[in-house]
């Protein structure tokens, strides 16, 4: 299943032939790849002082002198049931199937645009291929898991993950990104295109090891009367940052961006959330439940774009957290940006601690004291995972953040 | 010259527009060129007769000023030509205590904004700004008795220098931003208010800011200190003529309320729509103190005001009530911040704000909570309506929250007028502009109904005279 390079390359021109060699791709992907890596050498490496890289340091993802990963993902279905046919591949295999790259990948492709995205194409290492058919219903989550086993040196590690839904197709997809020990850089990045009335649900799960920096990019494009509903589980890594983008193109697009972070130790999450109503009439909501413990830190910046024009658009965003130590430290930085008036746009953040009246009262009912706190986080988690269709998805993600709860708090 | 007559006329438009864009010919004592350099700055402090060591912290100020970078956040800056800007002008001598004796001209000015008049009803204390100097300054003697001190920040230094020295800078240093540099290196007039302790000044001290000269800056610093368990609210207004020529308000206002006081601020800030106005205004809020900012903000070419509250001891309070009503070609870029230094501090924000015919309104704000601060509450709420489809809204705010126990929420809101609103006064009688003037008057009035009667009249009227025309 798991599959590495016994020769860890580094980041230069030449090791992108090997790279591809490796995996197997036509000359015409070598050629993406390479235009990619110009397009990186040629943007800047963000500064400190840029608005997205106030709170966590940009130096910290720096790739020079890393090995590069080398995984193929898993996949299988979640739950029981008969098994069917599998409609994920991995991202090379999609890519030979499809026979030219993407558009996002191509020379003027929004991927070549940013520094680590144009990184990731360069250099890319793994990921999924996801093509959902047209009117297709898939019953079960598909599950796909990117496990990267230890390392020895530090090291670098590049998926790619493409999923497209096309016409009225219906699926849920859960992405499981996993790092042992060692000290490794993850940039992953996901595209997720949903063609005309496709429903997806997809769910981000980021349980990197304890020496991994995170530094993922998600991307999703809405057409049409399209719905998506987005889950970023942030429980693993050292230091995570993330960008989460949700593009309205079509009108009548809902796009509804949940996310949970967990987080304890030193650990460190900064998740940047962005709507972009392109046209009118779309749809968007986030909720974003952050709960940090001991001296961690998050970071929550959203921002909802409306365009000129972009009249009828509904949108909603916020952000929730709870701080369960004294050491741990929050920010909350919920943005609008409105440029049309037929609109209704509102946000909320709240900062809170345990709520003294839902312990007590617990308390009251016979629970001891880390019961009656357990019972609250829990609590606290719920409220977004309930937002999720599917009992066996349901059960699956409450059942990681009790895991993550038990190591944790120790209850 | 084709422009100049398209200039032209677009000046007499907003002219027209602008109840107070009038202007008066130049009469002055000293008007300084264009520019700014070091000797015009020892220059002013010698005019002043200024201490040594006031002239000391204006040069440094000075290359503070000169090493800093302009801000790249917030609104367009790039208009600001700072070497097109006249920094000091003196129209008289002296600061007046009687009326009759302030140059006719000036009284003019004043007695067609309303000033004496307003002192007459219900001020204790009015103080007048013109260009960079105070020429009216007048104060209840009933209040003088009691040891309240309301002067222009000039004579605050030649009466009072060892108060002055003590405080002077000490609640917005110098290096906070570019705009705070200058505004120490060159500034003149404002206010210094002293309330002793436990006096309470129960009607409102007024100061009246008016800006005529083209290209004119106006640097006026503000200083208020309570005593303990003193009151004092403080109004100022602000108005300028319209010229092609931008003028550039870059004023530093510091407040000080020290144990169990309590400062209310209020402004109403109206300048012509070619007047940058970019100030720094904080206060420090001691042990179980209160401080207000009451701002309102519906002048201006471009507006960057954040007034902050420091709650620097247990018990203090900090509120901040602001409106923001941005035109055609305005940008408010107005907010607040709060910044939670000790436990059992609170504070709340009430932001409202109105963008229309392409104006643009943006609530930028902080809420800090240091990690020893515990047991704080705060609350922001930001509503903003947009008139129509060109204009714009933005909401900035930051939260950065180091401590466990507290309990802090953010809402904002960006909506148009409801149709239902504006359907059903139109079901009683009234026309669609009446009915929309309405509920914009419904949606400020939280900030109106803070307001001494008097000048919750005017706010109506002016936003009355705002909404003119806005159906088409």
């Amino acid at each position: 299943m798991t599959t590495m390079a016994d020769d860890m390359l580094n980041l230069e021109p030449a090791s992108l032939e090997a790279l591809s060699r490796q995996l197997g791709e036509p000359g015409w992907a070598l050629e993406a790849r390479r235009a990619a890596q110009e397009a990186f050498a040629a943007l800047p490496f963000p500064e400190r002082t840029e608005e997205a890289w106030r709170r966590t340091p940009p130096e910290l993802f720096n790739p020079q002198g890393r090995g590069i990963v080398r995984l193929t993902p898993a996949f299988d279905l979640l739950g029981e049931g008969e098994p069917e046919e599998p409609v994920g591949l991995p991202f090379e295999k999609g890519l030979a199937r499809l026979g030219q790259v993407p558009e996002s990948l191509g020379p003027s492709g929004s991927r070549l645009q940013e520094k680590f995205s144009a990184l990731n194409a360069a250099f890319r290492s793994g990921g999924a291929w996801v093509g959902l058919p047209r009117g297709r219903s898939l019953d079960r989550p598909l599950q796909i898991t990117h496990q990267v086993p230890t390392i020895q040196a530090p090291a670098a590690f590049f998926p790619h993950s493409r999923i497209v839904g096309e016409r009225h197709s219906k699926a849920t997809v859960v992405e499981s990104f996993a790092s042992q020990g060692g000290d490794l850089l993850a940039a992953p990045v996901v595209e997720i295109q949903l063609e005309e009335g496709a429903c997806l649900q997809y769910v981000l799960v980021s349980r990197w090891g304890e020496g991994t920096r995170a530094l993922t990019h998600l991307d999703v494009r809405l057409a049409r009367n399209s719905q998506l509903r987005v889950l970023f589980l942030g429980v693993g890594g050292a230091t995570t940052k993330a960008f989460l983008t949700g593009n309205l193109d079509g009108e009548g697009a809902k796009s509804e961006f949940l996310g949970l972070v967990f987080a304890s130790g030193q650990q460190h999450f900064d998740v940047d959330t962005l709507q972009n109503h392109h046209v009118p009439a779309g749809n968007s909501d986030v909720l974003f439940n952050c709960a940090l413990n001991e001296s961690s830190r998050s970071i929550f910046t959203g921002n909802i774009f409306v365009a000129p024009g972009a009249q009828k658009t509904d949108a909603y965003q916020k952000n929730r957290n709870l701080l369960l130590s004294g050491k741990a430290h929050a920010d909350s930085i919920p943005k609008l940006e409105i440029l049309a008036n037929d609109v209704r746009c509102t946000h909320g953040a709240t900062f809170t601690t345990y709520d003294q009246d839902q312990q007590f009262y617990l308390q009251s009912r016979g629970l001891p004291d880390a019961d009656a706190r357990r019972l609250i986080i829990t609590g606290f988690f719920q409220e977004v995972i309930e937002r999720l269709e599917g009992p066996v998805l349901v059960e699956w993600l409450a059942g990681l953040m009790q895991e993550k709860m038990e190591t944790s708090l120790g209850v | 010259m084709a422009d100049a007559s398209t200039e032209a006329a677009i000046v007499q438009q907003i002219r027209s527009d602008y109840k107070y864009g009038f202007s008066d010919a130049e009469d002055y004592v000293f008007k300084s060129g264009k520019g700014l350099t070091r000797e015009l700055i020892m220059q002013i402090s010698r005019l002043k007769q200024e201490p040594e060591w006031m002239l000391d912290i204006r040069l440094k100020a000075f290359e503070v000023f000169k090493s800093k970078p302009m801000p790249t956040w917030g609104a367009d800056l790039s208009g600001i030509d700072f070497d097109d800007i006249h920094y000091y002008v003196r129209p008289s001598e002296k600061a007046e205590t009687n009326w009759d004796d302030v140059p006719e001209y000036i009284k003019n000015t004043f007695d067609k904004l309303g000033i004496p008049e307003a002192e007459r009803k219900f001020l204790a204390g009015v103080s007048a700004q013109y260009e960079s100097e105070v020429v009216y300054h007048s104060i209840r003697e009933d209040l003088e008795k009691l040891g309240v001190i309301f002067l222009d920040m000039d004579g605050a230094l030649r009466q009072f220098p060892e108060i002055v020295r003590q405080y002077f800078g000490t609640v917005i240093p110098m290096s906070d931003n570019k705009f705070a540099a200058l505004n120490t290196a060159v500034w003149s007039g404002g206010s210094f208010i002293y309330v002793p302790e436990g006096v309470k000044v129960d009607i409102p001290l007024q100061a009246y800011f008016r800006i005529n000269a083209q290209s004119m800056g106006q640097f006026e610093r503000t200083l208020i200190i309570t005593a303990p368990g003193s009151f004092v609210h403080y109004i100022e207004g602000c108005t300028a003529p319209v010229y092609s020529k931008d003028s550039l308000h870059a004023a530093v206002v510091e407040l000080i309320a020290l144990e169990g006081s309590k400062i209310r601020y209020t402004t109403i800030q109206n300048w012509s729509n070619n007047v940058y106005n970019l100030v720094t205004k904080r206060a420090k809020a001691f042990r179980n103190a209160a401080v207000e900012w009451i701002d309102g903000n519906l002048g201006s070419k471009i507006t960057m005001k954040y007034p902050a509250i420091f709650l620097m001891e247990e018990g203090a309070r900090g509120e901040v009530l602001s409106i923001a009503f941005a035109g055609k070609g305005q940008h408010q870029d107005a907010g607040a911040k709060m910044v939670h230094l000790a436990p059992h501090t609170s504070s709340t924000v009430l932001s409202k704000s109105i963008s229309k015919d392409g104006g643009r309104a943006s609530y930028r704000g902080l809420v800090k909570v240091l990690p020893k601060a515990e047991n704080i509450r705060s609350n922001v709420r930001c509503d903003a309506l947009i008139l129509d489809p060109e204009s714009r809204s933005d909401t900035y705010p930051t939260m950065d929250i180091g401590n466990q126990n507290v309990h802090i929420g953010h809402e904002a809101t960006v909506s148009k007028v409801g149709d239902e609103q504006v359907f059903y006064l139109m079901s009683r009688g009234l026309s669609e502009d009446d009915a929309i003037t309405m509920i914009v008057n419904g949606f400020f009035e939280p900030f109106t109904k803070e307001l001494p009667l008097e000048y919750a009249v005017e706010l109506n009227r002016l936003i009355k005279l705002e909404m003119e025309g806005s159906v088409g």
